[in-house]
């Protein structure tokens, strides 16, 4: 089992733990006397998580045991997220954050703008014309879009 | 005969036919773009049809739904990136057909199945949802928690790599669908002191986020290498892979039929929806294949197996909605507020009380099935000019339209943020095949499942035996049981026979 994969498994199934011990008690009412409690489906949901991510784990454990230290290195070593993948995550949240951060500050114009030219320079677009051209097209583009054929507003 | 006579005057009227035709090319835009699915282009539409009558109105929004069920498969087919969740197992074929230069002949593929799919399951909603309303009877809460029991298995059985993955993201979808006020205390449940989070998550973040932005995300990555494909396909494109071939067509309509009767099928089942009848009929057709390895690398079977499904969905979850007043479909619950709008209430009254109305109604659909073939036929050269445009044109418009579709569906901003938390969570459930289609059914069926599950409970004071004197509900549980426990074999005898290998 590649290392991603194995620590997804262990962040589930912690989850999965806190949720039944802590999160569910804390943030749902037990009912008060009703037939069926609230908290009934999402626990049985958190049951169905531990139970299967502690599956996968042990049986990861067990399949450790048995292979050679070579066969071990070997499957862990094939990553299933690669660097270049992880960095274009990291890139489009930043992005998508700032955007919205820029929306509540500076108004829906701004944030669209940011949005769009950022993730045209994410893209590989490096033409200034493209950079300005694009933005103006697409927010007057949804402009009339919603407001004009729709009839309806964004904002 | 002679009433759907009478529903095809009303529905021939040219503004009838203008608002049918309107919706169905809307609905085509609409399906094309990725992240904009039917359920959002619907929503965003019913305000458009407070001043249309209402057979207008209602024949506007059911051509919106149909466009944008068969316009998804474009984008999923050439972009890899599913208008909606239903369209994901199009993609598994399609796009690698679309690297292969042959983008011309899964569309059209894909065209002709939406067309047969939804065209059968017209009629069929003709014939049974009048009938059907006698027997509503019959599918109680003990069944309906076994049926969405049994689906949610088998999807996260067939969906992904591994069971026990797709069943923990079932689990996390019906997990999140708690969030919001409780059904029954009405006391608020997993919001954390968030007022946002007291009407629950909206459908449409979540799956923009899951599907889309996750995949932009990929897409960013992958561009220098998705770049060179796609001028690969310009350089590829011989004029022999555009059309279909008698061979194509005799390959694929077995499946296109195996399609139709599960999208028919699951259609008629309350809650289940279109991405359960894609799934079911794509799994299947692979299973029954001569040579299942070839799909996932460009079977046409496989774009013609999803797309009939899904087609046949949208008429086909009417038949509940019409015959019981319950939505088969998240298309069909926006429908009956567009319903209400014109004082109309979806049941079994419906025929008894607008019975010329409904016949109107059923000749617009065929009309819009119709409309949907001539648009799809003319428009697709011009849809598939998306597989030329490079990725740095098309990801600054597709995120731009997902903020959107968040924003609209999704509360203001709060969808964006939600957007944003799902679309991180898309992209390592795509990494580690964690099924996010698992997710996404679990997540819409959820409120309908936990429905269920507490009247079942409160009927039957949770008595388990109480199945015993349930048939329908008895065969579901056991299948769930089965197909559990065969999975869990499979499984087994695999990583037995790759330990055998690796010490040899």
């Amino acid at each position: 089992m590649p290392l991603e994969d194995r620590v997804a498994n262990a962040i589930l199934f912690i989850f999965g733990i806190s949720f039944l011990v802590y999160i569910n008690p804390t943030f749902t009412s037990d009912g008060d006397g009703t037939v069926v409690s609230p908290r009934l489906l999402p626990e049985a949901c958190a049951v169905v998580i531990v139970v299967c991510t502690g599956g996968l784990l042990a049986r990861d454990l067990v399949a450790r045991i048995g292979r050679s230290v070579v066969a071990r290195a070997d499957a862990e070593s094939q990553g299933e997220i690669s660097r270049i993948e992880f960095a274009s995550l990291a890139a489009v949240t930043a992005l998508l954050c700032a955007s919205v951060a820029l929306f509540l500050w500076a108004g829906p114009l701004w944030g669209s703008i940011l949005l769009i030219s950022g993730s045209q320079l994410l893209s590989g677009e490096r033409s200034p014309v493209a950079l300005i051209l694009t933005p103006v097209c697409l927010t007057a583009g949804a402009y009339v879009l919603f407001y004009h054929v729709l009839g309806t507003s964004v904002a | 005969m002679d009433t759907l006579l009478s529903g095809f005057e009303m529905a021939l009227q040219p503004d009838t036919v203008f608002w049918i035709v309107a919706g169905v090319t809307l609905g085509y835009i609409v399906g094309v773009l990725p992240g904009l699915g039917k359920g959002a282009a619907t929503a965003i539409a019913i305000p458009l049809t407070f001043y249309i009558p209402p057979l207008a109105a209602l024949a506007f929004l059911i051509g919106i739904a149909k466009g944008s069920t068969a316009g998804s498969a474009v984008s999923a087919i050439l972009l890899n990136t599913p208008g909606e969740p239903s369209s994901a197992p199009t993609a598994l074929d399609g796009y690698p057909l679309a690297r292969q230069g042959k983008s011309q002949k899964a569309l059209k593929m894909g065209l002709f199945a939406s067309v047969i799919g939804d065209f059968s399951t017209t009629i069929l909603l003709i014939f049974l949802a009048a009938p059907l309303a006698r027997f509503s009877t019959l599918i109680g809460p003990l069944e309906l928690t076994s049926i969405l029991l049994f689906s949610l298995t088998f999807i996260a059985g067939v969906s992904g790599g591994s069971l026990a993955k797709g069943i923990i993201s079932g689990a996390i979808g019906i997990m999140v669908s708690c969030i919001g006020f409780e059904i029954e205390t009405a006391t608020p449940r997993l919001t954390f002191g968030f007022l946002e989070l007291y009407e629950g998550i909206s459908l449409v973040p979540v799956a923009i986020g899951m599907l889309a932005t996750s995949e932009m995300m990929l897409q960013i990555a992958n561009r220098a290498d998705i770049d060179r494909q796609t001028r690969m396909i310009v350089q590829e494109d011989d004029p022999k892979d555009r059309k279909l071939s008698w061979r194509d067509w005799r390959a694929c309509l077995p499946a296109i039929f195996r399609g139709t009767v599960i999208g028919g099928i699951v259609g008629i089942l309350p809650g289940l929806g279109s991405s359960v009848a894609s799934f079911l009929s794509y799994g299947l057709t692979r299973r029954v294949a001569k040579d299942p390895s070839r799909f996932g690398k460009g079977a046409l079977e496989g774009v013609a197996a999803a797309e009939s499904a899904d087609n046949a969905v949208v008429p086909a979850s009417f038949i509940p909605l019409f015959a019981i007043g319950i939505p088969g479909s998240v298309i069909a619950a926006i429908l009956i507020g567009a319903f209400v709008i014109h004082g109309i209430t979806p049941g079994p009254l419906i025929f008894q009380d607008h019975g010329d109305l409904m016949n109107g109604i059923y000749a617009s659909m065929i009309v819009a099935s119709l409309a949907l073939l001539v648009i799809g036929y003319v428009g697709q050269r011009i849809f598939s000019q998306i597989a030329r445009v490079p990725l740095r044109w098309i990801i600054p418009t597709v995120m731009f339209l997902c903020a959107i579709g968040a924003y609209l569906q999704g509360d203001g901003i709060f969808g964006v943020q939600i957007m944003i938390i799902f679309g991180i969570l898309g992209f390592f459930s795509r990494k580690l095949d964690y099924s996010f289609v698992t997710f996404l059914i679990g997540f819409v069926i959820g409120p309908a499942f936990e429905l269920s599950l507490r009247q079942s409970i409160a009927l039957t004071g949770g008595d388990v035996t109480a199945l015993f004197t349930h048939p329908i509900a008895l065969v579901f549980t056991l299948a769930t049981v089965a197909f559990v426990a065969l999975f869990g074999i499979a499984t087994a005898r695999k990583s037995a026979l790759r330990k055998t290998q690796e010490i040899t």
